[in-house]
């Protein structure tokens, strides 16, 4: 027989619950797993398929874990899709935008390379920390219940806001190019300069962080232990 | 599967769960076999979906779930639908019905 309750306390994780509580969540669902692979096992099917019946039950483990959570300690009823994309989406924006001004206020300036109409921030220690808040915002999309979608999203959530920042700005530099009072190759050479080093260049080392941070949390279900 | 709007979804899956609980006890596996047996397979309940849900039940006061040992001697958290679960039930399905009936004058649902 699987040793179903081993399986779902590994898969769940903890809780957060007195333990007692969280003892006899364990013992439910693996009673359900097991009634399930019993059943299956009774039809005459063998235990490969029995065990993928069984384990086609739990897609997405943290999410349950969230669920039960939330059922449990009555949590703040904010929706999956704030509480997975938005919240944490907007706390990684911040932190990577904000943090070259807290760099600033420590006294570490940044070099700034001069486009013309506008400056492109190549700041290392910036750059350097761009992974570690994309692979923090994964991870914290990912802790809501987020699937490894939303923690990309999320991840490189600074850049895409940056981005959507920039679309809005186009308009209104076409605006001044038609009254003529900027040269259209300027505003094109400014906007690309932007787009290069607000959104091409961190997005990429916010990736850096992001995808292994979505692998390692992209775990596919694996069999339990059979045991004799 | 039939892809309905969450709040409907949900609202259904707590309707159904109550219904089969004001038969009698039941633990989470015969719950589940029974609305999908009831039902012909359309509604389906897994382990994700079932007990978020009676825990979210147990919590408001509408089931209450006990430690018992069943008839092959083994220890299930049977479900029983409590006196405010049993209360709450009428008006849910009078919500239902009447949510089917407008459908139905709308979509002729019934004669689909």
């Amino acid at each position: 027989m699987p040793d179903w309750f081993a399986f779902v306390k590994d898969r769940l994780g903890r809780l957060g619950l007195d333990s007692g509580r969280e003892s006899e969540i364990i013992s439910e669902l693996a009673d359900h797993l097991a009634d399930l692979s019993e059943e299956h096992q009774g039809g005459g099917l063998p235990e490969e398929p029995v065990m993928r019946c069984a384990l086609e039950q739990v897609h997405d483990w943290e999410r349950l874990r969230c669920a039960i959570r939330r059922a449990e300690l009555g949590e703040v009823n904010m929706s999956h899709r704030f509480k997975s994309v938005w919240l944490p989406g907007l706390l990684t924006g911040a932190a990577a935008w904000e943090l070259p001004y807290l760099l600033g206020m420590l006294g570490l300036h940044p070099p700034i390379v001069t486009r013309p109409y506008f400056p492109l921030i190549y700041f290392l220690p910036w750059m350097l920390s761009l992974p570690l808040i994309g692979a923090l915002g994964a991870f914290g999309s990912r802790r809501a219940g987020g699937s490894p979608r939303d923690m990309i999203l999320v991840g490189i959530f600074p850049v895409l806001a940056m981005t959507a920042l920039l679309i809005l700005i186009f308009p209104a530099a076409l605006i001044d190019v038609a009254r003529s009072s900027v040269a259209l190759p300027l505003v094109l050479s400014a906007l690309a300069s932007a787009t290069l080093g607000y959104v091409i260049i961190p997005g990429v080392a916010l990736l850096v962080g992001v995808i292994p941070v979505t692998l390692a949390f992209r775990r596919e279900p694996k069999l339990p232990a059979v045991h004799a | 599967m039939l892809l309905i709007d969450s709040n409907i979804k949900r609202g259904s899956a707590e309707l159904a769960l109550l219904a089969v609980l004001s038969e009698g006890p039941l633990y989470g596996y015969e719950i589940a076999k029974r609305i999908e047996r009831r039902t012909r397979g359309v509604l389906k309940f897994d382990v994700a979906s079932l007990y978020p849900l009676l825990y979210r039940l147990e919590k408001r006061g509408w089931v209450i779930g006990v430690w018992e040992a069943g008839a092959n001697g083994r220890r299930r958290r049977y479900y029983r639908l409590t006196a405010v679960g049993r209360k709450r039930l009428a008006p849910l399905r009078e919500q239902w019905r009447l949510f089917f009936q407008a459908l139905n004058r709308l979509a002729k649902v019934s004669n689909a």
